[in-house]
């Protein structure tokens, strides 16, 4: 083992204590967050983004302004809060930079092969067909409300829009969706009754 | 027009609980099959939960620690961009005022030693056109002491920067 001076260890105490002072959150504070939050926020950024790759770097890029932000969090549902605008923004910067990921991964052909996927595999990718459709506020403010649980005051913070817009946005974009699940569900078993029948 | 409906919490509710559609009340049911704006709730939130249940699952985010580790070295970085970048912009200022001050030189040196000079330089770029007139316009109006402090001061600017902000 190589020997160690005193100065050395005071040297590498205060480059530890420097790079620590970069951020507000210490890294126990912030390996709860990130164990709580993680998961989640990946879930999200990869299906508004259509690409669990960019959901991959974009998640990285969330957490690193986050820390970078410096803003005092009331809760952590006010930081949760933070986590996701940061993500929607990046998303929306990604969108506009033309770095969306393909919504509807899947080919009608290899959708067409696959007849007897599992019921709730045929449900997702629906979903993940009518999501592709739509947009992409509509996407988030719908996973966020949905898949996320969040409230209209918590959307419209993540979203930048006002509170009382919320109910009636969110209002149009289900009804536009649920039409679209229903459209393709509707053509997916009058193919298959086709298929059948040959 | 409607865009809300009161049962749309027990929808929710019954969702969440995983009792929709099968452990929940008969009358709920029955509600959500006549009414169009729940219709629409259960079949966009379950199929959400169902599609957020298998995105979890899909996730593979990195460890806590990689990406703290990663955001730390990120962030020197950036630091280390911020510093350096008013010395850059110093440097850029140096190089101009150095750029009239070989100008100013180049008209303090003797004319006769000048002429021979001006010929080499019309030699090498035939292109040129100025004359020491020209010149002489554009640095008479700044006295040459000015331009040797200045200019100096401006190049000696960035390494006393660089002095001044260096960790070690």
């Amino acid at each position: 083992m190589p020997d160690v001076t005193i100065s050395e260890i005071e040297q590498l105490r205060a480059e530890a204590a420097a790079a620590d002072a970069v951020f507000e959150m210490d890294e126990e504070a912030f390996r709860a967050l990130y164990d709580r939050t993680a998961r989640a926020l990946w879930a999200y950024l990869s299906r508004i983004t259509g690409s669990p790759d960019l959901a991959d770097d974009l998640l990285q890029e969330t957490y690193y302004r986050f820390l970078r932000a410096r803003v005092l969090h009331e809760s952590d549902a006010h930081r949760r809060n933070s986590l996701f605008r940061i993500a929607t923004n990046l998303a929306r910067d990604g969108h506009r930079r033309g770095l969306r990921g393909r919504l509807v991964g899947i080919p009608d052909d290899t959708l067409r092969a696959s007849v007897d996927v599992a019921a709730d595999t045929e449900r997702r990718t629906d979903l993940g067909r009518a999501m592709a459709r739509l947009k992409p506020r509509e996407r988030q403010m719908l996973w966020l409300a949905y898949a996320q649980g969040s409230n209209h005051r918590d959307i419209a913070g993540t979203l930048g829009v006002k509170v009382e817009s919320v109910r009636l946005l969110l209002f149009r974009a289900r009804r536009k969706l649920a039409d679209l699940l229903r459209t393709d569900r509707t053509t997916s078993t009058i193919e298959k009754a086709v298929r059948h029948d040959v | 027009m409607t865009c809300e409906c009161d049962r749309e919490p027990d929808v929710l509710d019954a969702l969440a609980a995983g009792r929709w559609p099968a452990r929940c009340d008969e009358d709920l049911r029955a509600h959500v099959s006549a009414c169009a704006i729940c219709r629409d709730l259960a079949d966009v939130a379950t199929a959400f939960a169902e599609d957020r249940d298998a995105a979890w699952r899909a996730a593979h985010v990195p460890s806590a620690g990689v990406v703290w580790w990663r955001a730390q070295l990120r962030a020197r970085e950036d630091a280390a961009r911020a510093a350096g970048r008013p010395v850059a912009f110093v440097q850029g200022v140096a190089a101009s005022v150095a750029a009239w001050l070989a100008v100013a030189l180049f008209r303090a040196i003797p004319a006769g030693f000048a002429a021979e000079w001006r010929t080499w330089l019309a030699n090498v770029l035939p292109g040129l056109t100025f004359t020491m007139t020209d010149v002489s316009r554009l640095t008479a109006a700044v006295p040459l002491v000015m331009f040797v402090i200045v200019g100096g001061w401006l190049l000696l600017a960035p390494i006393a920067i660089y002095l001044a902000t260096v960790d070690d």
